[in-house]
């Protein structure tokens, strides 16, 4: 007597909602093009799913999720087009591996950077959240703030760079803490 | 190993790159190299990108926020929207998953999301113009020739309104008002559209921006090239692709590929990028061909110069040969303390040498080429010239260094005889042969040919008298400005006469000075016609000046 497999999607999705923000900061990490990643992203999502229902309950589903994710990566980086950065599978693969080792760190920091983008005067926040959205870039930045590109150029390094040593910042703190 | 402060800043520089999808591949084999080597710099790295994915996560929830706020959704509604569409809803649709029906509702929804992002401009600059009526000048050129259906074909020195530029061959140097300048080298066709920018529409130039200028555009067939403190060289091929080199500093090329994606690649000194026709942007090697520099036009206007000298040389001992010359003096090969200028025509037995009298040699047409200047009241040369001429050709190449109060006179006889000759420029700015007759003074004068463009700059002028035909011409740069019938057939003659002043004339004071330079002047017994004139002026014609506004500019 053959039985349906228990439907797992209400499971399978929590889970994604839980770590899909880390699964694509795995990704982008190894490939830095934002869309890029994101295509990776999705390939590796079908994958997840297809894949689920030999996921053991209890075990690590981000570790598992990344394993997918590297090997999409791998996969992926004949088709890019030439004129995209491309990492060496090299540089990948140290790449990955410090970053499994660093994941205990970064969590906090995702916190600590909502922190600092509240410390950011609204102009700046502005300008670096409308250039993060979808689909926008440098020129929709420079002109949701009424910047020339060139300046809306040097203030997201500026801003970035801020952003960054705030986040450091915040850190070390609270482990002093 | 801690990073130096120096090396964090460049590495910052190179993560915003990667993020920006803008490394070149010599900066992006320099990452990768660092990231291998340096445990703290891989580090750093991975905390960039993880913060770059989590700007992402925060720029979404903003726009999610923004949209419930709208819209009033629930708290459970905002979690569901957060979930990236792309990414993961349609994943699971593909895959065959059932969903809770606020996940479709969600998709729904996409399109309403994609509908905020505004894709209408590939550009945000901020242009900031400035409203004015000239914007650049034309400040050299070398051989530039200009297209036939150019609209216009601006001089030297003339100031420029927003217009298209065709140049069919030779260089052009513009000099835009904040600062700027380009290079063009012909065939190219551009567009003057502010006084910091333009658009390359096809061909090639160098442009060079000072700090000033920074944020000099310019546009390019699927973007722009803007500066960011620079020197860089532009190629528009005539199938719509463009490469861009940079010689040193930064430029940020945006554009659009294909039908709608923003392109950027920020280029650095030493980097080239070629365009594709549809705006695929890819980085190559060395650009196709070299471009035209200032360094390097200052060149060619040298070679140019030495050329055009070489083409005046011959010309000169052509002139000094001819048989009807009557008298040449070239300027050339004088010492600084020489008060001798020797006429150099080969038909007199006895040459008409000048006596130098408180004129100070100069630089000429040409570097190395001698010329006298007339600015003291005394300045002058003394000559005697005894022969009397029926028909004759005056040339000379001068330079006014203001336009004359009274007259500013190139040769004047003693008015003691009849056809004692004074030519000069009135104060009208007409070139005038005034000669002696039994009657009184027959004057002969030009239209007005010297105005402000013409002080400072070497200027070729020309009068012939013709006996057979009894008529006066005038002749400015070997082109006619005007014929006149001769009052009366007298003989000129300029026996005991003055170059580059006068002691007699009947409206000014009693002693003249050109108030300018003459390098080269001679008297032929012959009317010259306009070929023969024009031919004077395009083989003496000097290269252009780099500076060309002189002591005319404002």
């Amino acid at each position: 007597m053959s039985s349906d497999p228990p439907d797992r999607s209400a499971e399978l999705v929590q889970l994604m909602m839980k770590y899909q923000r880390r699964i694509f900061a795995y990704i982008h990490t190894l490939v830095p093009s934002r869309s890029d990643a994101e295509d990776i992203l999705q390939e590796t999502s079908l994958t997840i799913c297809e894949k689920f229902k030999d996921f053991e309950l209890g075990t690590n589903f981000y570790s598992w999720a990344c394993q997918i994710g590297y090997w999409k990566v791998r996969a992926a980086r004949k088709k890019f087009a030439t004129a995209k950065v491309v990492f060496n599978q090299e540089v990948v693969d140290v790449i990955s591996q410090t970053r499994g080792e660093m994941e205990e760190e970064l969590d906090p920091r995702h916190g600590a950077l909502s922190r600092c983008l509240e410390k950011l005067n609204d102009r700046d926040r502005r300008m670096v959240l409308t250039r993060y959205e979808s689909g926008k870039n440098v020129s929709a930045a420079a002109q949701a703030c009424g910047r020339s590109i060139q300046g809306a150029y040097k203030a997201l390094t500026r801003i970035r760079k801020a952003l960054f040593d705030c986040v450091s910042f915040e850190v070390s703190t609270e482990q002093v803490r | 190993m801690t990073l130096t402060d120096e090396e964090t800043l460049e590495l910052h520089e190179l993560l915003d790159g990667l993020v920006e999808n803008n490394l070149s591949p010599a900066k992006k084999a320099k990452l990768e190299k660092w990231i291998m080597e340096s445990d703290e710099v891989r580090r750093r790295y991975i905390y960039f990108m993880d913060m770059s994915s989590s700007l992402v996560h925060f720029a979404d929830e903003r726009i999610s926020d923004e949209t419930s706020e709208e819209k009033g959704l629930s708290a459970g509604e905002k979690i569901v929207r957060f979930v990236r569409p792309v990414a993961l809803i349609a994943a699971l649709l593909v895959a065959g998953f059932y969903l809770p029906r606020m996940f479709v509702d969600e998709q729904n929804d996409v399109g309403g999301l994609v509908s905020t992002v505004d894709k209408s401009s590939p550009s945000g600059v901020v242009q900031e113009e400035v409203i004015v009526d000239s914007v650049a000048v034309l400040t050299n050129t070398v051989r530039a020739k200009w297209a036939e259906e150019a609209e216009i074909k601006p001089e030297l020195g003339k100031t420029l309104e927003p217009c298209t530029l065709k140049l069919e061959s030779g260089l052009a140097q513009i000099e835009f008002l904040q600062g700027s300048t380009i290079v063009l080298e012909g065939p190219v066709e551009f567009e003057i559209v502010n006084p910091n920018g333009g658009e390359l529409l096809f061909g090639k130039l160098r442009a060079s921006v000072p700090q000033v200028a920074t944020g000099f555009s310019i546009e390019v067939p699927n973007g722009k090239v803007i500066d960011l403190g620079t020197e860089f060289g532009l190629h528009v091929h005539k199938g719509g692709s463009t490469e861009v080199f940079v010689y040193k500093g930064r430029v940020l090329y945006e554009g659009v590929a294909g039908e709608d994606e923003d392109v950027f690649r920020e280029i650095s000194g030493g980097e080239s990028v070629f365009v594709d026709p549809y705006g695929f942007p890819r980085w190559v090697e060395m650009p196709t061909e070299p471009f035209m520099g200032k360094a390097e036009l200052a060149y060619r206007s040298m070679e140019e110069s030495q050329r055009r000298h070489s083409a005046w040389v011959q010309l000169s001992k052509e002139i000094a040969q001819n048989p009807k010359t009557r008298l040449y003096f070239t300027f050339e090969n004088q010492d600084d303390w020489s008060r001798v200028l020797p006429d150099t025509s080969t038909s007199s037995q006895t040459p008409s040498n000048g006596a130098v009298i408180g004129c100070k040699w100069e630089e000429g047409r040409w570097a190395g080429k001698g010329a006298l200047s007339f600015k003291r009241n005394n300045d002058r040369v003394r000559l005697n010239l005894p022969q009397h001429l029926s028909s004759a050709t005056l040339a000379a190449w001068i330079k006014i260094e203001s336009l004359p109060l009274t007259v500013a006179p190139i040769i004047c006889a003693e008015p003691l005889s009849l056809g004692a000759a004074c030519w000069s420029i009135n104060k009208q700015g007409k070139l005038a042969l005034r000669v002696k007759s039994a009657k009184g003074l027959n004057v002969y004068e030009s239209a007005v040919a010297f105005g402000k463009e013409r002080v400072g700059r070497w200027t070729h002028v020309a009068t012939t008298l013709d006996s057979k035909s009894k008529m006066i011409s005038h002749y400015v740069n070997g082109r006619s400005f005007s014929h006149e019938k001769m009052i009366e057939l007298v003989p000129l003659n300029f026996e005991k006469s003055l170059l580059g002043h006068s002691s007699s004339l009947p409206e000014g004071p009693k002693g003249v000075a050109l108030r300018g330079s003459i390098d080269e002047f001679v008297l032929f017994e012959e009317a010259y016609q306009e070929d023969e004139i024009r031919r004077l002026y395009e083989i003496g014609r000097p290269n252009e000046p780099t500076n060309p506004f002189g002591s005319n500019s404002p």
